[in-house]
């Protein structure tokens, strides 16, 4: 009997010590994820931002049915509260980007710009909320004919930097960071994208507060250089004259030249500190301190909103999220994105190449019912959404996007007339058949991605009895976008496209973007549209610098791409800011559409009393 | 055993460099590192063969393998295709972050289930066996990311309601609190109870039920009926005689667990944002970043290897007729 007390002493010993040893594992556990630039010690509530003003707040259009608001440039409940400056939020990013070089890949992930670079690295020229551009408080104004800061021939940009404008250590922002950022993009092993700035053939930075480009020839999207959508500058100096930067911006960038400090930056956290340096008052900060943490699940990142371990979120929307948000203390805005959705037919399709003729294209779009797409797979989370009615563009960045495809209403009598006069005609099965082939169309897509079997369930039902029949083959992300589409290896696509604030779709619409083994299958003109016109509109487009002029040839563009049916537009994703409304405050939810994020004012947002 | 153990390591070798081949093979066969720039609008054809041309991806699949091997032998991880950055500091992280959550969550249901377990064998038909029994079907039935969100629900946005907390009691995502830093054992701990929770119901089912199993059938033995005969406690029998056989099997499920875990809890450290190694090979997998999933299959493989061989060498230790050739 005492022995058997002993082991269970023993036992009992055991226990409690493994517990113990598995506590403090557990307690040391991911201390290595912290910031990889110090430590990441909070900023005094009580630092000096009363000076800083907020633009206000905009007054909300409530929809009281949901609970949240569905149009762009909405407040919510807070709006009417007492601004506040000072206070740590913690905000949800919904992907991490692997790292921060904003030149090379890691570019491409677009929460690098929503959780860091848009808020600390500068730019020239910026994008407004409707999608124009402006002139950013780095410069004194925009370059443009009119002023003579742009000269035709040879093609010039001129940009006056203001005197006041430094980057947070408080040095100057001079022309010489132009023309470095103009080295580092060129000559950086990985870089992502030289295009347009390998155009430029000199930046002259004699006057350190005027930076002068000269391109090899007219280049519309200049604006894009240095700034727009996703341009930006560097400070010269921490580089040490090196222009290849592949080893650099890793994990850290500790200059800024924005409203707001990187602090720190690492697999578990970004930590944004207000940049006292900045000098236009606009958009000093209220808050002292952000900090943006992974939330890469939907269902987690919106009961961390619930559960309050985050003020505020901006997902993805997918279907039942707006009833989620419906609740008392969360306020959430849903407004179009930039990225568009339709079908991809393959001109040069293996599998189904009487995609190559143009009735097919125009007998399936007058088929289908893209109103009835929408009110399905979209009204319910983008209720005050439409159909995209162009192609290549979205109707809430700049002027471009026009009413090509309006006409484009199901209608059976006119796809019917249109497949007869070409040849057609429906077989013993009901089927359209022409010369022994069957209207039967390759469709893939992303296997397992719910809204889009869903519009395929829907189109297969709508065009079942007009006699149009489609070969379902879905197929994972990675075989489809990796290997099929770069080989052309696919019938009909349905997937989704980004749109930039600079009309330019030269990489989509122009011939040589057509993978081919010339160009190592590299192209994204995935549907293989060879228009020779097209591709003579894109280079135009390009190189027009009267804004007038091009926003007519854009529209050119895509009167071609309507005629030839060359893909048929559905629908604009939309994007989604939510937020605690009993702590946040400010105009939140009013840049939801914009490419710079949900998050891009966060500057004006402060905390509730 | 030495000699054992080593020619078990050296065995080792051509299964992880076949399994190295395979991994490449399979890794290069679905996906690409630029597949990700395809579409965004401003990357041209041009600027896709620049990068494959940069990043050597254009070289032939061997070319590619060998460089990755011959730095690996040199000790050489790498460095990430996509971030440039280095692969070690990315894996070793993930790898800790794993092993954390992982072991945690092994103790504490290796002791509970095998204390569940030997009491369900005890008292074999009694209430308490049907109760336990029961629930260890509901836990092993339950999947995982359903029970997450439910606790999550329960933990972070109900119970904080009833109760009128001011906040989470414990913490529904992440391994430490935002804007913190340095060592704060209470705020860890916080994080990790509930995804240890969620890891643990299975757990502790699968070890109650082997116990359980293995008792019963170690009970039934001849030897248990002398030592009986010769008048021992039954409490005595069972944790003298028959628990160290009976742990046989648990303990090669605990092995085999272990070094499992090494591969990523995927669901739970997903749903939890947790940053493990789960979510680290999801990543690279979508980013066609061979570059971090070969070194990733190395580690987890190898860690697979080391915890079978335990668990071979556990065997001798617990049963001495088991001799080592």
């Amino acid at each position: 009997m005492q022995r058997i007390h002993a082991t269970g002493r023993r036992a009992t010993r055991a226990t409690a010590a493994l517990a113990a040893a598995t506590l403090l594992i557990a307690a040391c556990g991911g201390d290595d994820d912290a910031a990889t630039d110090g430590a990441a010690d909070t900023v005094d509530d009580g630092a000096d931002g009363a000076d800083a003003s907020a633009e206000g707040t905009t007054d909300g259009t409530t929809d009281g049915s949901v609970g949240g608001t569905t149009d762009e440039g909405s407040g919510g409940a807070a709006d009417d509260a007492p601004e506040t400056s000072g206070g740590d939020v913690v905000f949800a990013a919904e992907q991490w980007p692997d790292c921060l070089n904003p030149i090379t890949s890691c570019a491409n992930a677009s929460w690098l710009v929503w959780s860091v670079s848009a808020h600390i690295l500068p730019r020239l020229m910026e994008v407004d909320i409707d999608g124009n551009y402006q002139p950013s408080p780095v410069i004194e104004e925009a370059p443009s004919l009119e002023n003579g800061l742009i000269t035709e021939d040879p093609f010039t940009v001129t940009y006056h930097i203001r005197e006041d404008a430094v980057w947070s250590d408080g040095t100057p922002i001079t022309s010489e960071d132009i023309r470095f950022t103009w080295r580092a993009i060129l000559d950086t092993t990985g870089t992502l994208s030289t295009s347009g700035v390998d155009l430029i053939t000199d930046v002259d930075a004699s006057d350190p507060k005027t930076a002068v480009l000269t391109f090899s020839e007219p280049y519309a999207p200049w604006a894009d250089l240095f700034g727009g959508g996703t341009g930006f500058f560097l400070k010269s100096d921490e580089f040490s004259e090196r222009t290849d930067l592949a080893d650099d911006m890793l994990d850290s960038i500790p200059w800024s030249g924005g409203p707001w400090v990187l602090q720190s930056w690492g697999t578990e956290e970004a930590v944004l500190v207000r940049n006292d340096a900045y000098w236009d008052a606009d958009r000093v900060p209220l808050l002292d301190q952000v900090t943006f943490v992974p939330r890469e699940d939907t269902d987690t990142e919106i009961i961390a909103l619930q559960t309050g371990e985050v003020a505020a979120i901006f997902p993805q929307p997918s279907p039942g999220v707006n009833e989620r948000l419906s609740v008392d203390g969360i306020d959430f805005t849903v407004a179009g994105g930039v990225v568009y959705e339709g079908l991809w037919p393959n001109q040069r399709s293996p599998q189904s190449p009487i995609l190559a003729e143009l009735a097919v294209r125009e007998a399936l779009a007058y088929a289908i019912d893209r109103q009835e797409i929408f009110d399905t797979v979209m009204a319910p989370i983008y209720p005050s959404g439409e159909v995209l009615q162009c192609a290549g563009w979205v109707p809430n960045v700049g002027d471009w996007c026009a009413d090509d495809f309006a006409d484009v209403t199901q209608d059976f009598d006119k796809a019917a007339q249109i497949l007869t006069d070409a040849g057609w005609a429906r077989n013993d099965d009901g089927v359209w058949e022409k010369e022994g082939t069957p209207l039967v169309i390759e469709w893939n897509t992303v296997a397992g991605n719910k809204r889009r079997e869903d519009v395929q369930a829907l189109v297969q039902e709508q065009v079942a009895d007009f006699g149009i029949r489609f070969d379902i083959n879905n197929l994972d992300a990675a075989e489809l976008f990796q290997n099929r589409l770069p080989t052309l290896d696919f019938g009909m696509g349905l997937y989704a496209n980004v749109t930039s604030p600079d009309p330019s779709v030269t990489t989509l619409y122009d011939s040589s973007q057509i993978p081919t083994e010339e160009n190592g299958f590299s192209g994204q003109n995935a549907m293989a549209w060879d228009n020779e016109t097209v591709t003579d509109l894109t280079r135009r487009a390009d190189r027009e610098l009267d804004p007038a002029a091009r926003l007519e040839l854009i529209h050119q563009i895509g009167a071609e791409a309507r005629a030839d049916v060359a893909w048929i537009p559905l629908y604009q994703l939309p994007n989604l800011t939510a937020w605690r409304s009993d702590q946040l405050g400010g105009p939140i939810g009013d840049w939801t559409a914009s490419s710079y994020g949900g998050f891009s004012n966060m500057y004006d947002w402060y905390l509730l009393e | 055993m030495i000699a054992y153990a080593v020619r078990r390591l050296m065995f080792s070798v051509p299964v992880l460099f076949v399994l190295s081949i395979v991994s490449f093979v399979a890794t290069r066969s679905v996906s690409s590192p630029e597949a990700g720039i395809r579409s965004n609008p401003r990357v041209s054809a041009e600027d896709i063969r620049r990068y494959r041309e940069q990043l050597g991806l254009d070289d032939s699949a061997t070319v590619q393998y060998l460089r990755w091997l011959g730095n690996l032998v040199r000790g050489d991880l790498g460095t990430s295709l996509v971030s440039n950055r280095d692969v070690w500091p990315i894996l070793s992280r993930a790898l800790w972050n794993t092993a954390v959550l992982g072991i945690t969550a092994i103790v504490f249901s290796f002791a509970i289930g095998v204390g569940i377990g030997t009491i369900s064998a005890i008292r074999r038909g009694s209430v308490f066996d049907y109760g336990t029994t029961g629930m260890a079907f509901f836990g092993l039935s339950m999947p995982n990311f359903w029970f997450a969100i439910m606790l999550q629900l329960f933990f972070g946005v109900y119970l904080v309601d009833w109760l009128a907390l001011d906040g989470p009691l414990f913490f529904t995502a992440g391994a430490r609190s935002p804007g913190t830093s340095g060592f704060d054992p209470i705020d860890r701990v916080r994080h990790l109870v509930l995804p240890a929770l969620v890891l643990a119901v299975q757990l502790i089912a699968v070890y109650s039920r082997y116990m359980r199993a293995s008792l019963i059938e170690v009970m039934g033995t001849d030897y248990i009926r002398t030592a009986k005969a010769s008048g021992a406690t039954e409490r005595h029998v069972v944790t003298h005689h028959a628990m160290r056989n009976a742990m046989i099997p648990v303990t090669t499920q605990l092995a085999g667990d272990v070094g499992a875990i090494f591969g990523g809890l995927v669901i739970t450290e997903t749903v939890f944002q947790w940053p493990g190694m789960g979510p680290l090979f999801l990543d690279a997998m979508q980013n066609g970043d061979y570059q971090v999933i070969l070194p990733w299959l190395m580690i987890t493989a190898f860690a697979v290897v080391i915890f079978n061989l335990v668990a071979d060498l556990l065997y001798g230790v617990l049963d001495p007729r088991i001799r080592y050739g």
